[in-house]
């Protein structure tokens, strides 16, 4: 599956600066940094669901707006293999590299070309439409934006075409609407709609079921699962709940305090977490079934995420941790294969 | 785009009307919109400078209450104005002179005097003459002629006369001497000086039993000969060239001046201050709605540029908006008004271009408030997740700046602006009275001549434009309230 990667991050950083003190303002110290991502390398294959999960305030979110493109890393490369529509325009500004880094400025042109390729969908689809636009204004945007459609008429029946995928039916009854007369759901379906007119080969989707009623998140998921197998789109979905991670993803990388501390095929990482933070987090996934009940006091980590101004030495999970020893509080651990397509990095599996 | 705009329009508006504050707002903008463009296309293009010269203005009362103060117990001795250009008379030539004769009548019946009597001759100019000469007798309704209550004699050089804008009086002393001569038993009561200082009473009046002067009601026959010497016996073609002139000139009239008078009355020059509040509508429009407009317009772009860039640019505009605002705005209106003042005092565009400087102040001092309120609102409305949808949709910064933020800034705008309105128009009056004169008939100009030249009992002058601003401003305020409980639905009742 990974023989056709559409996107590879290499030792992704994204830190802000902070210039609390006076001497800070001043420029006489160095500034402190908040690390929000620290150093997180992953691939994204072609029709993959690739799941980022972590507590809040991990980076996952960060990672994601910089893949769409909303932020700037601060180091690290961001390649991404364009479509062969793209290619053409990024190729007539001397682009011929197979991939590109989109981490770094284009010109207008490429820009927006390398744009059309990565949509997004927002976590909140209360507050990712806009509440004073009807449902076609929202969708018409884009494809004026990116010229897509000669006329009106040819754009609403993009419209049209997308609402049925997202199974908004009938169109005709929803696209006068404004946000506020939807559900929730179909609020989110046509977020989806909004990714998909552009017709991407990712979309980063950013919690896109944890403001949803948990009845209808199963349709979402099942949504975005049809319209990846429709299109061979692939996905980076970023979730902090495993139960929906394990239900979607393909692959999976659990993220701590901006490091990748595990990574592997959906069904390793859930069956066979070896990370103790990763244990934790399966642990923490509540039980539908009241006998199991008392199973949830297991978790056993302590304490709360530290900030990511200041990150602890050595493993940065060490304070949190019930194993852990010397060697953790000096040193970060490596990254290493435990077993085929499973990472992880933890002192626990490295062998002397 | 252009029907969804005009449907919001029509939305607004019938919001608007469906409240009586904005019934009644609609409806006083609408007669005053009305009214400033009959105004505006009436406006005679050189109306400042005559509202600023003294002479057109010598034949008509001065400090007059309106006509229909009379039906409130004022008594108004009658105001008599008649164009002679167009007026009958009986042509005499005698020698080398001809003579025009105008008889006119004058109805007294008031229990006040009139102020006095005044020629006015503008743009006459007669060719080939050797004198111009003006007698005005008056018969009383007693019977009696004063002669020559009012002599004018002028000589031609180089054979023609030309008389640009004058305005005849009589010569007091010499009036009071007639006077005397015909009725020696006034001297019992008063003394020549006190005739001549107030000849109106004594030339309209008459002696009671109980020694006090009081009107003489009745017809006054006016004789009014105009005697033009040519230098030598007059011919046909003489009396054509000088009917012609007088029929050519641009005003040639004759006034027994009154004391009402307009709609509206007059001032301490004889000014009508009806035409100067009619006039002044449309400037006072301009001035209110420039203002909030220009100011609103900067306030929304500086706002949104500050609040939606952020970083230096943001910082660089707040700061500068702090030192516009810690300015105090009044001295240096005044300051700037004296330095136009003195630069411009000799030309003639003067007061125009020391209300656009007013204006041009007001508004540099103005868009400050609402730039902060706008940027704050930009902030807001920016870290919306909309805002980062229509970004990964690769919209630019205009386009979200167009399509996402202004339209929900609109609404605040447009209130802002309506309520702005009535503040220029106040702040201009509030100048104006403290000596900041531009010299345009403003309505706060008007009110400005009224404490300096006025005197408390002259309602007419104080009432009127004070009301002209106060319903502006009211309308405004009227409008600006149900503006915001219309695009606010929050307040809006139930």
């Amino acid at each position: 599956m990974a023989d056709e990667n559409i996107l590879v991050v290499e030792n992704l950083k994204k830190y802000y600066e902070l210039r609390g003190s006076f001497l800070q303002v001043l420029g006489l110290k160095s500034p402190t940094y908040l690390k929000a991502v620290d150093g997180i390398s992953f691939s994204v294959a072609k029709g993959e669901i690739f799941c980022l999960v972590g507590e809040s305030g991990c980076g996952k979110t960060t990672t994601g707006k910089i893949i769409v493109r909303l932020l700037e890393p601060t180091s690290g490369s961001v390649l991404y293999k364009p479509s062969a529509e793209a290619r053409k325009v990024l190729e007539s500004y001397g682009y011929v590299e197979e991939y590109v880094d989109i981490g770094k400025k284009y010109p207008k042109d490429v820009d927006k070309v390398l744009r059309r390729e990565i949509q997004m969908i927002f976590q909140d689809p209360y507050s990712s439409l806009n509440p004073r636009m009807r449902i076609r204004d929202i969708l018409e945007e884009p494809l004026i934006i990116h010229g897509i459609g000669k006329d009106r008429a040819e754009r609403l029946e993009i419209i049209s075409r997308a609402l049925e995928e997202v199974k908004v039916t009938p169109p005709q009854e929803f696209i006068d609407r404004y946000p506020h007369m939807l559900s929730g759901g179909q609020r989110q379906r046509v977020a989806i709609a909004r990714a998909l007119v552009l017709r991407p080969n990712l979309i980063v989707a950013d919690e896109p079921v944890s403001m949803l009623d948990v009845s209808i998140r199963v349709e979402i998921l099942q949504l975005m699962l049809d319209i990846r197998k429709s299109r061979n789109i692939s996905y980076i979905f970023i979730t902090h709940d495993l139960a929906v991670a394990s239900y979607i993803c393909d692959r999976i990388a659990v993220m701590y305090l901006g490091k990748i501390v595990e990574s592997g095929e959906i069904t390793k990482v859930i069956n066979n977490p070896v990370h103790p933070y990763t244990r934790a987090l399966i642990e923490a996934v509540p039980e539908p079934n009241p006998s199991n009940r008392l199973s949830l006091r297991k978790v056993d980590i302590i304490g709360e995420i530290p900030s990511a101004v200041n990150i602890p030495p050595g493993c940065r999970f060490h304070p949190r941790c019930p194993f852990a020893m010397d060697v953790c509080r000096r040193e970060e651990p490596p990254f290493i294969e435990i077993e085929k397509g499973h990472y992880t990095s933890c002192w626990l599996y490295h062998k002397k | 785009m252009m029907d969804r705009f005009k449907a919001f329009l029509y939305a607004i508006k019938s919001e608007v009307w469906s409240q009586s504050s904005g019934k009644a707002a609609l409806t006083l903008l609408s007669f005053l919109i009305i009214l400033s463009i009959v105004s505006a296309i009436m406006l005679p293009p050189n109306f400042v400078s005559v509202w600023n010269d003294p002479k057109p203005w010598g034949i008509k009362p001065k400090d007059a209450p309106p006509q229909w103060a009379a039906f409130f117990g004022y008594s108004c001795a009658p105001h008599y104005e008649a164009d002679l250009r167009g007026f009958r008379y009986v042509l005499g030539i005698s020698g080398n002179e001809v003579s025009l004769k105008y008889t006119l009548t004058y109805n007294l019946n008031s229990k006040s005097f009139p102020q006095g009597i005044a020629i006015k001759i503008d743009g006459l100019s007669l060719v080939g003459v050797q004198s111009f000469r003006i007698v005005l007798n008056i018969t009383r309704p007693d019977g009696v002629t004063v002669p020559a209550v009012l002599t004018y004699l002028t000589t031609a050089t180089n054979g023609s006369i030309a008389i640009t804008s004058i305005v005849l009086n009589p010569d007091t002393m010499k009036l009071a001497g007639t006077l005397i001569t015909l009725y020696p038993q006034l001297l019992s009561v008063v003394n020549l000086n006190d005739i001549a200082m107030n000849y109106p009473t004594y030339l309209f009046g008459t002696l009671t039993n109980t020694s006090r002067i009081s009107p003489l009601n009745g017809l006054y026959r006016l004789e009014l000969l105009v005697i033009i010497a040519v230098p030598r016996i007059a011919t046909a073609a003489d009396v054509n060239n000088i009917v012609n002139a007088f029929r050519d000139s641009q005003d040639f009239r004759v006034a027994v001046i009154g004391t009402c008078y307009g709609v509206l009355g007059t001032d301490y020059r004889g000014r009508d201050i009806g035409l100067a509040l009619f006039f002044g509508l449309p400037i006072a429009l301009l001035i209110g709605i420039g203002t909030a407009v220009l100011t609103t317009l900067i306030g929304l772009f500086a706002g949104l540029v500050s609040g939606y860039y952020g970083g230096a640019i943001d910082e660089s505009i707040q700061r500068f908006i702090d030192v516009l605002g810690s300015i105090p705005l009044l001295p240096i209106l005044i300051l700037i008004a004296v330095a136009v003042q003195q630069a411009y005092g000799a030309n003639p565009y003067k007061p125009i271009i020391m209300l656009l400087v007013i204006l041009g102040t007001l508004v540099v001092f103005g868009w400050g408030g609402l730039a902060i309120v706008v940027r704050s609102m930009t902030l807001s409305i920016k870290s919306e997740a909309y805002i980062e949808a229509a970004k990964v949709a690769g919209a630019s910064n205009w386009w979200i700046m167009v399509k996402h933020i202004i339209p929900q800034l609109l609404p605040y705008i447009a209130a802002q602006m309506v309520y702005s309105a009535p503040s220029a128009i106040l702040t201009e009056a509030g100048l104006s009275i403290l000596g900041i004169q531009h010299g345009l008939p403003t309505w706060g100009g008007i009110l400005a001549d009224a404490r300096i030249y006025g005197n408390v009992s002259y309602w007419w002058w104080i009432f009127p434009p004070g009301i002209a601003i106060s319903v502006t401003s009211l309308t405004f305020v009227l409008l600006g309230l149900s503006l915001e409980r219309a695009v606010e639905p929050r307040l809006r009742r139930v």
